[in-house]
């Protein structure tokens, strides 16, 4: 039987921390930085501002360009990281099998526990519930379910912001070859651009590539490389992962 | 903060609060302070945070009322409430925006101040 896996993605999560927090911010674009300076960078940018082009990382003076009405806020890196510790917690009262991935995504491993709530996307839908009754109606989350890490960060990503997506094992085939290999994750645009040298473009052509092709390459990674193009993960999901400082 | 409409100001100053707790429900029914002499009552309360200051526990609130935002913490130790961020929000007025808004009003104004015409009164009697 192949595992449930979702991937839980917080949606803008700085920026709709502080909208969440202070309703004065809400349906504006803002962007959350340590300082107003124009040296200083946006950390995130809400939902708002995304559609005026803003980045997270772009620098304030371009962000002020691309949107003139872009309000700064200053962030609270204590308060992301009590709600993250809030929004684990709930995760892992659905299941004990959870494995954060950064402050505000993680994969949780719903095999067994699915069937108790009616299927994964019942769970999923609980999920989004009870992070809108804890934190607020204004935090919202994208979650992808997929039978392994890397498919269910593909679908998680596809239906951003407050989607919920399931790319079934039978359909992953058929998605792999619409979708490019920059959409996998650790996957980037130099890569990319190796990989389209091999005649590499879409995450079905490197699952069909031979692994010692890739191998030659790329090293270790090039095997790491035709797992992601299979649907396999790479590195299995780790529940007892924890961060530790170098 | 990169807006013309806002004013944000980050804080530490004590202030009078009155919450007022729900028995039914585990939520705070009514909340006000007094800050700078000046009394704010708040509809909203929009989040919570908690954190530790040395071996304190500091529970923290946000909340909002009309134009205004309010980040309070309470400090378990000493039961001291304090203001940590004010956000208050200016609302822009243009001149076209307000000639228009003006001439509408005393246009307004004209109609419902004309008495009403005899004949017409008899037309939408019958």
């Amino acid at each position: 039987m192949s595992r449930l896996i979702l991937h839980i993605d917080m949606d803008s999560y700085f920026a709709s921390v502080e909208q969440q927090f202070n309703p004065y911010l809400r349906k504006r674009p803002i962007g959350v930085s340590r300082k107003p300076q124009d040296r200083t960078i946006i950390a995130a940018a809400s939902k708002e501002a995304k559609k005026f082009g803003l980045k997270s990382g772009m620098p304030v003076w371009e962000a002020t360009r691309l949107c003139p009405e872009l309000v700064i806020v200053p962030g609270h890196p204590a308060r992301y990281a009590y709600l993250t510790g809030r929004i684990f917690g709930l995760l892992k009262n659905f299941s004990p099998l959870f494995e954060p991935f950064s402050i505000d995504e993680g994969f949780l491993d719903i095999t067994d526990v699915a069937s108790r709530y009616g299927g994964p996307e019942e769970v999923a839908h609980q999920i989004k519930s009870e992070i809108r009754r804890a934190l607020g109606e204004y935090i919202t989350c994208s979650i992808g379910v997929g039978s392994s890490k890397t498919i269910a960060k593909i679908a998680s990503e596809m239906r951003k912001p407050n989607g919920l997506f399931w790319i079934k094992e039978n359909e992953v085939q058929n998605w792999f070859q619409k979708l490019s290999v920059e959409t996998a994750c650790g996957i980037n645009k130099r890569l990319k651009a190796k990989l389209s040298i091999m005649d590499i473009y879409t995450l079905a052509d490197l699952g069909k590539c031979d692994p010692s092709r890739l191998r030659q390459a790329f090293g270790i990674w090039g095997h790491y490389l035709h797992l992601i193009g299979q649907g396999r993960d790479p590195l299995p999901l780790n529940p007892n992962y924890k961060e530790t400082a170098p | 903060m990169i807006s013309k409409d806002d004013v944000f100001i980050q804080l530490h100053e004590p202030v009078s609060v009155c919450v007022q707790f729900d028995d039914r429900k585990p939520r705070i029914r009514k909340l006000s302070l007094v800050w700078k002499g000046e009394e704010y009552h708040f509809f909203r309360i929009n989040g919570y945070e908690q954190c530790s200051v040395g071996d304190e526990l500091v529970h923290k609130l946000s909340v909002s009322g009309y134009k205004k935002s309010f980040t309070l913490c309470l400090h378990t130790k000493s039961l001291r409430w304090f203001v940590e961020e004010v956000y208050e929000r200016y609302q822009r007025s243009s001149k076209p925006q307000t000639k228009r808004l003006a001439r509408g009003l005393s246009l307004i104004k004209s109609v419902y101040s004309q008495p009403p015409r005899h004949g017409q009164k008899k037309q939408s009697r019958r």
